[in-house]
């Protein structure tokens, strides 16, 4: 019987509730656990492993499985974790350090790893390349290393305000929540190399380190364009900005750093901003570009692409003449060698570099070239 | 904000539990904010326009409902004391009076829609933004708008309906979300029912609306979405057997392009409780052209045929030509008015959908082949008393795939935008096939992308009655494969939908 007191349209829209079963509950649930599960499982598959091409995805994932107790942080893009050695910061200074650095790493991508590396450490010491300075505004191209850089890192307010100043027009935030509305049309690419890292995926880095072992030297480099303007873009300052109030917030002393590399090349114009923007700061300032010969680098031996990059032992060198720097400006970082919770983390990472620096020369030597870099 | 956008659906996704939080009087007001919030996203200035027809029209019906109740009164007051002749000439005045009204609330609505259409089709927008110097916006949806009201004004001057009392009602009737992009071309007696009506959770309906987008978005993006950039942008350049191909390929593509448009709003509706009117009912199914031409679009052909057709059929200036034909060719007389309005009605159709040449022949070309099996229709009738045998399974595949391929042709007018080109594209497939060229064509499309669209083409074969009655778990894997093997996101630029160009 339906109650007297409802209106005619009240009991017109009557209607007795159906009993649900308790196993038809169960049954529900377990259908849409199942189903988040396999969709998690097919983002999984479809999403780039980053393995035998674009390595430099892995990196900041990996520092994720770092012990997370460095006294330097190293923030910067290729110009940072291919040219410094942290294991050679450790082996000759004792200074414990990690490099969190991506491709084409952005000084808004910087201000966010540098943010989520806070959140499990404060180093003692910020070096920060300077070199994405030249990039006032998100690129054309800068979609792929977005994702490289981006997708890798753990969901914090840092993460989506990285991804929120780094996106182009064209991309949606919601695609890095679930990054398989980016990458579900790589279902037609998958190849071995995603099943066989389904689950493992092969270390890249090294304290976020990319080794390459081999040798092409550099040669004729072409001279630098004349641009139209020289000052820095308002975007870039504002981030440079951002990361040095948050190393004051927390006590942290920033180092602004300039990689030696031939090439993209670094006007003194540009240099002459960083310098007057660390003098007003109190900041450090290392420009490593004109000290090639006091870092004992030759172009010739010691790069992998002609100038663009230094190779493993290129950035061995440079890793001497940073420690040295850093230890005259400073005075915060101390030699941790002989303190036991270090000597166990370095041990385990000073091993696998020399492991890999082995493995290196040894393919070297047998096939010209460093194959395993490229393998799958 | 296209209908397969994800912020689109993230908005849906928070309207729902919105929607039914609500007392039941405060929910279709949301509806009507969700509507206006949608159609602002495109563009506020479009807004303007939908207001200024909204509002227009709602003065007008307004008018002419008061006009009526005014004369209904006048005549039930005066019954004793008015002859009847005196009734019928006050009536005529009143109607007369009321018609003035119609033509004016036509002739505000038409002229807008008509010189969107020009500007739409024609180059005219770019030299008249050069001239103003401000972008002319198009509203979103105009022609599907316009043609809901209009329906709507014209039944009001009918006595069909009662005028709208409240704007706000007739904007939510006219620019109701779902239906924005692609219609269905909603009346106003129907829809307004469902949609202004305060409705609870129905889990029934809200299950089977679920169902109907999914399959909606499946077809959409897992099918169309594949299929229409080679059939528009690379398999046009080829001619011969290809061109066959690319016809196909492009009446699938359409197909599922538009019936996964409709199943989105209609399924959206639904689970908001709302009814809206069906669009579609199996058009491939049909083995003659009036059939297809009864289950394609269903609600734009009802249109035309209530709103064009018969009033043209019976308008004086027909009445009078036919009259005339009658005194030299009895048995012509007899279809004139016939041949006459559907010629008329498919030249309108053809303009509707688009200021262009190629438009007016597709409707043309509609309207020909018609007249034509309506002639052939004894002719049919003999051979098959001769030959009865003739009406078996086999025949019904045979003028099922006739009918397809009939109906494909006349589309390839979409496929060329050119009337000379598509004549020739259709002439080179008999003239000179290079079947050879076949392989090629093929090639405009990776072979696991043709796979893919092949099996979500016999997935649609299974039909849409027999899929939903599978178990929520099939419907949770058809998510899955949208979300995997759907054409969307970076990189595609076609999540606009083909229908929309009308």
């Amino acid at each position: 019987m339906l109650p007297r007191a409802m209106s005619w349209r009240q009991r017109s829209q009557f209607k007795p509730r159906k009993e649900v079963s308790p196993l038809k509950k169960i049954l529900s649930l377990a259908l849409c656990i199942t189903f988040f599960l396999a969709l998690t499982a097919a983002q999984n598959l479809l999403m780039p492993k980053y393995m035998a091409e674009s390595r430099e995805g892995r990196l900041t994932g990996e520092y994720y499985q770092d012990s997370h107790r460095n006294d330097l942080l190293i923030i910067g893009d290729c110009e940072v974790y291919e040219n410094i050695s942290p294991i050679t910061l450790w082996e000759e200074f004792g200074i414990p350090s990690f490099i969190r650095g991506n491709a084409k790493q952005l000084m808004w991508h910087s201000f966010a790893m540098l943010e989520d590396a806070l959140r499990y450490e404060t180093p003692k010491v910020v070096l920060l390349s300077v070199l994405a300075m030249m990039y006032g505004a998100p690129t054309r191209d800068i979609e792929p290393y977005n994702r490289m850089a981006l997708d890798g890192l753990r969901w914090s307010r840092a993460k989506a305000d990285a991804v929120r100043a780094s996106m182009l027009p064209e991309e949606s935030f919601s695609s890095y929540v679930l990054p398989l509305l980016r990458f579900h049309g790589r279902w037609s690419e998958l190849g071995r190399t995603d099943w066989q890292h389904y689950f493992a995926k092969r270390q890249v880095g090294i304290a976020g380190f990319v080794m390459r072992s081999d040798v092409k030297p550099a040669g004729w480099i072409p001279p630098p364009k004349l641009l139209p303007n020289y000052d820095f873009g308002d975007m870039a300052w504002e981030y440079l900005d951002k990361i040095a109030a948050l190393c004051e917030a927390r006590g942290i002393q920033l180092v602004l750093f300039k990689a030696p590399s031939l090439t993209p090349h670094w006007y003194g114009e540009w240099d002459a901003q960083i310098a007057q923007y660390a003098l007003e700061h109190n900041l450090a300032y290392l420009n490593a570009l004109d000290k090639a010969d006091e870092i004992g680098l030759d172009y010739a031996l010691d790069t992998y692409d002609a100038g663009l990059h230094l190779n493993r032992q290129g950035a061995e060198k440079m890793a001497v003449y940073l420690g040295e720097f850093l230890k005259d400006h400073c005075p915060e970082l101390i030699d941790r060698r002989g303190e036991e919770i270090f000597d166990r983390d370095w041990a385990v990472k000073c091993a696998q570099y020399h492991a890999m620096r082995a493995a290196q020369e040894r393919e070297i030597a047998a096939l010209g070239e460093v194959r395993t870099f490229f393998a799958d | 904000m296209p209908l397969t956008s994800i912020a689109f659906v993230g908005g849906l996704a928070l309207l729902m539990p919105l929607y039914y939080a609500l007392p039941m009087k405060t929910r279709w007001p949301l509806l009507l904010l969700a509507s206006l919030g949608f159609y602002a996203f495109a563009g506020w200035r479009g807004l303007c326009y939908v207001l200024f027809t909204v509002i227009s029209t709602w003065l007008i019906a307004w008018r002419i409902d008061t006009m009526q109740a005014r004369q209904k009164a006048y005549v039930a007051e005066h019954r004793a004391e008015l002859s009847r002749e005196e009734r019928k000439a006050y009536n005529a005045v009143q109607k007369r009076a009321q018609r003035r009204w119609l033509i004016l609330g036509l002739a505000v609505n038409l002229g807008i829609m008509a010189f969107m259409i020009v500007l739409k089709s024609t180059s005219l927008k770019g030299t008249l933004e050069d001239a103003l110097r401000f972008e002319i916006l198009i509203p979103l949806g105009i022609s599907y708008y316009t043609f809901r009201i209009m329906g709507y004004l014209i039944d009001v001057y009918w006595g069909k309906v009662r005028a709208q009392k409240n704007p706000a009602k007739l904007t939510l009737f006219t620019i109701f979300f779902p239906q924005v992009w692609m219609g269905p071309i909603s009346r106003y007696e129907y829809l307004s029912e469902t949609l202004l009506a305060p409705r609870k959770f129905d889990w029934d309906s809200f299950q089977s609306g679920a169902q109907r987008m999914i399959f909606g978005y499946f077809k959409k993006l897992v099918i169309a979405e594949r299929l229409i950039g080679p059939a528009l942008r690379d398999l046009p350049k080829l001619d011969g057997i290809s061109a066959l191909l690319n016809m196909v390929v492009y009446a699938a593509a359409l197909y599922c392009d538009f019936t996964g448009g409709i199943d989105i709003a209609i399924g959206i509706g639904e689970c908001f409780g709302i009814k809206m009117e069906e669009n579609f009912d199996s058009p491939f199914r049909s083995k003659n052209i009036f059939e297809y031409w009864r289950r394609w679009h269903i609600t734009m052909g009802t249109w035309f045929r209530d709103y064009v057709f018969y009033p043209v059929s019976v308008a004086k200036p027909l009445q009078k030509l036919t009259a005339k034909i009658k005194q030299k060719h009895p048995k012509l007389a007899r279809r004139a008015p016939v041949y006459i309005a559907t010629m008329v009605t498919w030249f309108v159709t053809g303009i509707w959908h688009g200021a262009a040449w190629n438009y007016i022949a597709w409707g043309l070309a509609n309207g020909v082949v018609i007249l034509i099996s309506q002639e052939l229709q004894p002719l049919y009738g003999k051979f098959h008393t001769r030959f009865p045998k003739m009406n078996g399974k086999a025949y019904d595949a045979f003028q099922i795939a006739r009918t397809f391929l009939l109906m494909a042709f006349i589309r390839a007018f979409d496929i060329y935008l050119d009337v000379p080109l598509t004549f020739s594209r259709f002439a080179s497939i008999f003239i000179r096939p290079h079947f050879g060229a076949l392989s090629e064509a093929l090639q405009v499309l990776p072979w696991l992308d043709w796979l893919v669209a092949g099996l979500g083409i016999c997935l649609l074969l299974i039909g849409t009655k027999r899929l939903r009655r599978l178990p929520a778990a099939f419907w949770l894997l058809l998510v899955l494969a949208i979300l995997v093997f759907g054409v969307y996101g970076l990189g595609y630029d076609a999540s606009a939908f083909v229908y929309t160009r009308f």
